[in-house]
């Protein structure tokens, strides 16, 4: 059997060029050999400053091209996380360690799709609680600081629900996955996605789409990707969440429903959308544990609606000026 | 709180059982293998002496996985070494971890790649990465 051998040592010391990204609230150390990287991260680049890197990323550019990447074949065991996208690009996770050692292609170095849509939430998925963040399949939209949080399965009308509040005048925080983390005592919920994705059938709710090209995703999917300010909303980074709702489409009901949802229910479906971890992460879990109950904690909603996403948007931004109504009193 | 035991799928097969276990010699390391394939076990007992680890040395801690979902592809062995970890890839479908802090050898193995290579091309290579640092493996791989 032939077979080809190659060595590449991703020692941080001898990658020469260094930043500091901010992804979900976490600080990351980037160590490259190449120049480009840092400037396809700009967008995720902040000031050294003196906060603690909370995580180490080494990013070995090589020589190698490989073709477009694939989708990531994922597997781990015990502290170790491996995403191979193809041979070329490779990235290995140490949760022990909170660092990402990875060898990459040119083409992916100069690739800001790849890392925006694709590497970076993956990045902060996978070492989630181990540097203080729990991403939870939800979308998040802000009224000033206070956040409400959208769940639900698919099809519920997550994304398009997304758009008509954002259009409706709440700010966007996140309209897919939303980083849960706990600063100064205060549960934060935080986005990475600056553009909202919407299938080809959202156009009939969405005109404005039109002017827009639908376009192959990370995730093989065909939609559009538009900026959040194309619906006049305002894009936040961060809010404090007061309240959720998981989303359900009702046929049967003419106009809408509010019904409370106990904490058991919301911690159900959080469980649910976080990955198993083994036991050699038991502090993490423990950690995430914690974050999870307070996001559980929240009073929670089931709001089941019939008709278009605009009329779903107004009814939730009635029921959200409800909600400060009562804490006010 | 671990959430083990809960319906969320095991997207990365960490949970993979592994039932098949023996303790062995390799290269003067005290091994303790677990894998879902029965052959890696015949393999490996016939390329290291069985052990019961009399003398007490600390054991390295190895997990083999048979991945039938892993792609089959060319030959080519990569390895990656960042600090304390040396990730080896025979193409894109068989990765292997060695984490030589913590003692362990973490490994999905390629459909295509049968228990004999693994014994013949992939553990003495294995051996070594989980002794010393890569410059020593360079001139190995050279020889």
């Amino acid at each position: 059997m032939g077979v080809t051998m190659k060595l590449l040592d991703i020692n941080a010391a001898a990658l020469s060029y260094r930043h500091t990204l901010e992804l979900a609230g976490a600080r990351c150390e980037l160590r490259t050999n190449c120049s480009q990287l840092g400037a396809t991260l700009d967008r995720w680049s902040v000031a050294d400053g003196s906060r603690e890197h909370k995580f180490h990323m080494q990013v070995l550019v090589t020589g190698d091209e490989d073709g477009a990447p694939g989708a990531a074949r994922f597997r781990g065991m015990h502290h170790v996380v491996i995403a191979a996208f193809s041979r070329a690009n490779v990235f290995v996770f140490d949760l022990l360690r909170r660092n990402i050692a990875a060898a990459v292609s040119e083409s992916i170095a100069r690739n800001p799709q790849f890392w925006d849509e694709c590497l970076l939430p993956i990045a902060v998925g996978v070492l989630g609680a181990t540097v203080g963040v729990v991403p939870v399949h939800c979308a998040c939209l802000s009224i000033g600081d206070e956040g409400l949080l959208a769940a639900g399965v698919s099809g519920a009308g997550k994304s398009t629900l997304t758009a008509a509040l954002a259009q409706s005048g709440f700010d966007y925080v996140s309209d897919d996955w939303t980083y849960f983390s706990v600063k100064c005592g205060r549960l934060v919920a935080r986005g990475m996605a600056a553009r909202m994705k919407l299938l080809p059938d959202a156009v009939s709710h969405f005109p404005i789409l039109s002017q827009h090209s639908v376009r192959t995703s990370m995730n093989g999917e065909l939609a559009y990707e538009v900026p959040a300010e194309s619906f006049g909303s305002r894009v936040r980074r961060f809010c404090e969440p007061r309240w959720g709702i998981f989303l359900q489409r009702a046929a049967d009901l003419s106009g809408s429903e509010f019904t409370r949802a106990s904490q058991r229910q919301a911690r159900q479906y959080l469980e649910s959308s976080v990955e198993r971890l083994p036991s050699q992460l038991g502090d993490t879990a423990r950690d995430r544990a914690e974050i999870l109950d307070r996001i559980a904690a929240l009073p929670w909603w089931r709001f089941r609606y019939s008709g278009s996403p605009q009329f779903a948007a107004g009814e939730l931004r009635s029921f959200v000026a409800r909600q400060k109504q009562e804490v006010a009193v | 709180m671990s959430s083990e035991g809960t319906s969320v799928p095991d997207l990365l097969r960490r949970f993979a059982p592994a039932p098949h276990v023996c303790n062995l010699f390799v290269d003067d390391a005290y091994v303790r293998l677990e894998t879902n394939d029965p052959s890696i076990v015949t393999a490996m007992r016939s390329a290291a002496a069985n052990s019961s680890n009399e003398n007490g040395k600390a054991p390295y801690f190895w997990k083999l996985i048979r991945d039938d979902e892993a792609p089959c592809s060319e030959r080519e062995i990569t390895i990656l070494s960042s600090g304390a970890l040396n990730t080896l890839l025979l193409g894109a479908g068989t990765t292997i971890v060695i984490d030589r802090q913590q003692r362990e050898v973490l490994g999905f193995i390629a459909p295509d790649v049968s228990a004999r290579e693994l014994v013949t091309l992939l553990l003495p290579l294995i051996t070594k990465l989980s002794r010393e640092p890569h410059p020593a493996i360079e001139s190995a791989i050279s020889r």
